[in-house]
């Protein structure tokens, strides 16, 4: 019965070190995600800097600024 | 007989094996007690000694790093972040570094190193620790990861990036090489930023994996978040048009503040020269947030607080005349003179003397008041107080007694020389009251959720009168360039002489502009300085106000303001189009 009982707990023990061992693992991939996510922010707000946008709009896409007479505002009804 | 014999015997025999076995048991004995003390001696003396051992090879301790709060603007967008990278440790003491000579030029190539900084840091090194290199990208430490050195170890560690580079760099500040905040809000926030570092221990296999927690683990506490008040999009023409001027009039230095008049948030603060915060090594090093820690005498923007103490006290009417004497003004042996004067004019209205910017008419409107009114007035839409926006390294600037103005203190005072010395925040911050109603708001460089309470300082009709003689100054005064096309523009330049070794320097002058905007209702306050303008003016309605105009062209845009100056354009009369039927 002893015998039983001690080889269990050897088992349990094995066991639970496998899924701990697992855990860190998980938690070393999350850890992995968070640096991606940092970095796509990073890469985002560099993508999304003022200057980029003005740069890409008026070069690439050749926009320009409206001229004030061909604005037309809109009032609250 | 046989009896006897035998008892003999055995007589003998135990008294042999008497001796023998008492002889044992005191070498048992002997060998038990070394035994014993042996474990005694372990147990206490070497106690701490010997467990250390043992845990040492199995235990570890691990430092859980908190990672450093985001600074935003307040939209969100990020200023600085913070990302994991490694750094490559060495520890040539305890761990010899074994490499190939293979192994040794990829490891060089990898971290951009130097065969000599190899030799110095690792093989002649009198430290145990040294960093091979630091804030190495997870790439390249992955690669390095690879080859297996023996006696090379990595450590996580974060690096800050700074998206807006140069844009907000002053304000914005930078960290050290340790994440400690050197500079800017990254210094004034930083036990809010940077956390608490939590702390495991784990008990390791001989793979070298975790296999158990043996303690309590202490989680990090995670830095918090900074959401500034700036607007990164304003942020950024703020510091774009501010470098033109710079370089259209070869200036020196530059500074720009663009605040939300009725909320007092700050959305725009830039400041040249700037520099690289993500490259600090490049040549050009950190420069101060001149706009704060930077005092000048503003020269004639302070005169709508002169006029309008004059107007508020009823000394003034807006049409009454002032005598300017041609634009020359004799007190004793000083001289008052107008920048712009027109020869053979010998008297201005009140909203004259704003338009044309007349020192002599706002001397003579400062002299009619008690000093002690001006003064009040002066000192309580800030002047020689700290704005406590919280920017670090902020100054108060002075505003001298009017016990010891004398006459002369005065009247130079009121067309802001003498006496009298402020930051550009100060500037822009006094000049809330004109766009509520009178009220001088407090301000600040974080996001605000709820409107906050000014102090009352004019007269709601003066603050109105005020703002019309100011928008006299873009209409047909000194500012011209400050208009922005769809809106009505209130604003005052100032041009003045800087002070170098206690006395005024002719040739080198601040142009400034402050304005609001759309001058109805002012919702926007914009001030911009211009340092040793060099080339081509050095008027501030010359090197600041295009500054004004241009910015606030772009931010009207970007938030959204209503023009209250319509050019009357119709909608194009379109067909209506028939309602159609569904079946």
């Amino acid at each position: 019965m002893v015998l039983f009982m001690a080889l269990g707990k050897v088992n349990a023990e094995h066991q639970y070190r496998k899924l701990f061992s697992e855990n860190e693992h998980q938690k070393d991939i999350s850890r992995q995600l968070d640096l991606e996510y940092s970095q796509l922010q990073l890469e985002q707000s560099t993508l999304s800097m003022h200057s980029k946008i003005e740069d890409t709009a008026k070069k690439s896409l050749r926009m320009k600024e409206p001229e004030p007479k061909k604005i037309i505002m809109l009032e609250k009804q | 007989m046989s009896l006897f014999i035998n008892n003999k015997v055995e007589k003998t025999f135990f008294e042999l094996s008497g001796i023998r076995r008492r002889w044992i048991l005191v070498l048992f004995l002997l060998g038990f007690l070394t035994l014993i003390i042996r474990a005694l001696y372990l147990q206490s003396v070497n106690k701490n000694f010997l467990q250390e051992k043992a845990t040492a090879t199995s235990n570890r301790v691990i430092s859980l790093s908190a990672d450093r709060g985001k600074i935003t603007d307040r939209h969100g967008n990020i200023l600085a972040l913070s990302t994991p990278v490694f750094s490559v440790n060495a520890n040539p003491k305890i761990t010899k570094v074994k490499m190939s000579k293979e192994q040794r030029a990829q490891l060089e190539s990898i971290l951009k190193i130097s065969s000599a900084e190899v030799d110095d840091k690792i093989f002649n090194s009198p430290k145990d620790n040294v960093y091979l290199k630091r804030h190495v990208p997870p790439s390249d430490a992955e690669q390095l990861k690879v080859l297996k050195i023996p006696g090379i170890s990595f450590e996580n560690d974060f690096q800050r990036f700074y998206p807006g580079g140069e844009v907000s760099a002053n304000l914005v500040g930078f960290t050290n090489m340790e994440n400690v905040g050197a500079e800017g809000i990254e210094k004034a926030q930083n036990s809010s930023l940077s956390g608490v570092a939590g702390r495991r221990k784990v008990l390791k296999d001989k793979l070298g994996r975790f296999v158990d927690d043996i303690d309590d683990i202490k989680l990090p506490q995670e830095g918090n978040d900074i959401r500034l008040s700036i607007d990164q999009r304003i942020q950024y023409l703020t510091y774009r048009e501010l470098a033109k001027s710079i370089e259209d009039h070869k200036a020196q230095a530059g500074s720009a503040v663009v605040i939300d008049a009725k909320t007092g948030e700050i959305l725009a603060l830039a400041n040249l020269p700037s520099y690289n915060p993500n490259n600090l090594n490049a040549g050009n090093g950190p420069t101060r947030n001149r706009a704060v820690t930077d005092v000048f005498e503003p020269g004639s923007t302070m005169k709508p607080f002169v006029v309008s103490a004059a107007l508020d006290s009823g000394i003034v009417r807006p049409n009454q005349p002032i005598d300017i004497s041609a634009g020359f003004m004799k007190i004793g042996s000083f001289t008052i003179h107008d920048a712009h004067a027109e020869p053979g004019r010998f008297s201005m209205t009140v909203s004259e003397v704003i338009a044309k910017s007349s020192n002599v008419g706002a001397a003579r409107i400062g002299l009619m008041q008690d000093p002690k009114n001006l003064w009040g007035t002066l000192n309580k839409v800030g002047f020689g107080t700290r704005t406590n926006a919280g920017i670090p390294a902020e100054v108060s600037g002075a505003l001298r007694n009017y016990k010891n103005w004398g006459v002369v203190g005065q009247a130079t005072v009121s067309y802001g020389y003498g006496g009298i010395n402020m930051t550009l925040l100060q500037l822009a911050q006094s000049y809330t009251v004109f766009a509520n109603d009178g009220e001088l708001k407090p301000i600040t460089l974080y996001k605000r959720n709820e409107p906050v309470m000014g102090t009352k300082v004019f007269k709601k009709e003066t603050v109105k009168t005020m703002v019309e003689m100011m928008e006299g100054v873009i209409e047909d005064g000194t500012g011209g360039n400050a208009k922005v096309k769809g809106y009505r523009v209130a604003g005052k330049t100032g041009t003045a002489e800087k002070i170098i070794n206690g006395k005024y320097e002719k040739n080198k002058n601040i142009g400034s502009f402050v304005g609001l905007i759309p001058a109805t209702n002012p919702r926007i306050i914009m001030a911009v300085m211009i340092d040793e303008p060099s080339v081509g003016s050095h008027f501030g309605g010359v090197v600041a106000a295009p500054v004004f105009s241009n910015v606030m062209a772009g931010a009207m845009k970007i938030l959204n303001i209503p023009q209250d100056d319509k050019p009357q354009n119709k909608i194009p009369q379109q067909e209506k189009a028939e309602p159609k039927e569904t079946i």
